[in-house]
């Protein structure tokens, strides 16, 4: 990890996850597992992802999530960067946002951020599909 | 020093060891998994491969046939010790008859389990840190309602409780007491020869899950006057693939019909080819054990190769093997609670005395995004180790609750990890471990 992603992640440990949470009635809700082998009972790494839309605005989002530091670093910035933003701005928010939130070019974090990204664009094409 | 190889003689022994990552050697503490090879032992099935790649001579009469035959049950005349002796001579069994060629534990287990005259209302008895391999064959039994599966619980300090397990066998009409001898999780040894007079007291017979103790300590199973006893060769420096059965003889049945064996016999799960003397169109008669429990064509260059690796151990010393491993050990527990012990997140699972643990030291942290310890521990140094729950899912769900791996809050978040040696670890080994923990444990803000 790159320094910029380690003192953020000790950031968190120390000040809390500010979007650590559950939302009941969550307009989009997204989940996703890791790929360990569950033989033997590796637990595998997870994520939960809540978003609550009001007039095509992202009002909340909260998570839970068992991961590595990287991409648990890779998920609150997602949360910070689409709170408040509407869909479609949400949807265009591309890789680069994140290193720029850290100030840092880290290549894990981009495949981590390009990764949560995809995630929340099927999320958001299956709500405006489900609401038209 | 005596004139047994050293650690690092050994060590010259596996080709394994020699290769490099990044520039760095493998550091491997995963033994309770699989333990690493000698190249005494992959020479064992290259010459099987290459000189006699037959079957056996119960099969065929050929010079190759003959060659296999020799190399598994030996040749006096020509010096040759087989596998089945030679193992038999390790674990102290009566006679080589007495040792029966599985695939693995799991498989030898499960032989047991399936082949067992259990009656309806029968109770298997067996501790709370079960591998799958010795809790799944019972659980199927008991749905089908064969069986009935209890446990014996431990004391505070997690000792295996000798007077708790008294009052099981007292009050349950306990037809087999079936239990890991050293557990995969903890490392601790139950005291097998005590628990096996009790249970014979009570009319019981037992069966021990041996795969983490034969490769770690010696056993004399007529000593310990144990009925069954199973364990892996992959775990002890030998081939995957084969594993041992022992059970004593008059347990595994002489009558070449099944149904007239006595209630306490073991039938033959899987039959076919090398199990019968003869058969007709309405009926068949078994050869005499082992043979009749080791059907269709063989593991040959694995069993081949299990003796070399039992040998391979007993050149070393199994004393010498547990005195390593133990000292191993104590100097990891001691460093691991000197640093990390009064944290409150970092602790070690099961008994706190190394000596009580052989090889093995499995430890909980309890932080933020605990996962991906070993991961990260593989990717900086090349030290293995392994993280999950060790195919003991039932333990975990109990200790920590059945939704442990969901966890809402970040202060829930744990995750477990073991750390095993053998005797080709060594000191600096466990030094670069610790070090890389702590850088992980650093970088991850832990401390």
């Amino acid at each position: 990890m790159q320094e910029a992603v380690t003192a953020y992640y000790q950031k968190l440990l120390k000040t809390g996850f500010e979007h650590i949470g559950k939302l009941e009635n969550a307009s989009i809700f997204l989940e996703t597992f890791g790929e360990v082998s569950p033989v033997c009972g590796n637990t595998d790494d997870f994520l939960y992802l809540y978003i609550q839309v009001v007039n095509n605005i992202i009002f909340d989002i909260k998570y839970q999530c068992i991961s590595d530091p990287i991409t648990n670093v890779t998920i609150e910035i997602l949360c910070t960067l689409v709170k408040g933003k509407t869909l479609d701005e949400a949807a265009l928010i591309k890789e680069d946002a994140f290193s720029q939130f850290l100030g840092c070019k880290d290549e894990l974090l981009r495949e981590k951020a390009k990764f949560l990204l995809e995630l929340l664009g099927r999320g958001i094409i299956r709500y405006k599909t489900q609401t038209a | 020093m005596d004139s047994r190889k050293s650690i690092e003689e050994c060590r010259e022994n596996f080709p394994s060891l020699k290769r490099q990552r990044k520039g760095k050697p493998p550091i491997y503490l995963d033994n309770a998994c699989t333990t690493m090879v000698p190249r005494q032992v992959i020479e064992a099935i290259q010459e099987y491969y290459t000189e006699y790649p037959s079957c056996s001579g119960t099969r065929s009469r050929h010079w190759f046939a003959q060659e296999v035959s020799e190399r598994i049950e030996g040749n006096s005349g020509k010096g040759i010790k087989g596998p089945r002796r030679i193992i038999a001579e390790f674990i102290n069994a009566g006679s080589e008859k007495e040792i029966i060629f599985t695939m693995n534990t799991t498989h030898a287990l499960n032989m047991v389990a399936l082949g067992f005259p259990f009656q309806p209302g029968d109770v298997v008895l067996l501790t709370d840190k079960e591998h799958n391999s010795n809790l799944l064959p019972w659980l199927k039994l008991q749905k089908t309602g064969r069986i009935k599966v209890d446990f014996t619980v431990p004391n505070e300090q997690d000792d295996f409780d000798l007077d708790a397990f008294e009052r099981k066998m007292k009050t349950d009409r306990v037809r087999l007491v079936s239990m890991a001898y050293t557990s995969n999780i903890t490392g601790y040894t139950i005291p097998a020869k005590e628990i096996t007079k009790i249970a014979h007291q009570y009319g019981a017979l037992v069966l021990l899950d041996g795969a983490q103790t034969a490769p770690h300590q010696t056993i004399d199973v007529q000593n310990l006057d144990v009925d069954f006893l199973a364990f892996s060769l992959h775990k002890m420096c030998g081939p995957r693939g084969v594993g041992v059965l022992y059970g004593k003889k008059e347990l595994l049945g002489q009558n070449p019909h099944e149904e007239d064996e006595a209630d306490h016999v073991i039938a033959p799960v899987i039959q076919g080819g090398g199990t019968v003397a003869n058969s007709t169109y309405h009926y068949y008669t078994l050869m005499l054990p082992p043979y009749r429990f080791e059907a269709g064509i063989q593991n040959y260059p694995a069993q081949i190769a299990s003796g070399v690796a039992v040998q391979y151990l007993q050149q070393i010393g199994m004393d010498r093997i547990r005195e390593h491993e133990g000292s191993l050990n104590h100097f990891l527990t001691e460093e691991l609670i000197n640093r990390y012990g009064d944290t409150g997140w970092f602790r070690i699972i099961g008994p706190q005395n190394a000596s009580q643990r052989g090889g093995i030291l499995t430890f909980e942290v309890k932080r933020p995004n605990a996962l991906g310890i070993a991961a990260e521990l593989s990717e900086k140094n090349n030290v293995m180790i392994r993280d999950g729950v060790f195919c003991v899912h039932p333990y975990f769900n109990e200790k920590f609750g059945q939704e442990w791996t969901r966890p809402i809050s970040h202060s829930e978040h744990r995750m477990v990890y073991r750390v095993s040696c053998y005797f080709y670890n060594t000191m600096d080994e466990c030094r670069i471990f610790l070090e890389t923990l702590d850088e992980i444990f650093k970088e991850r803000g832990y401390i």
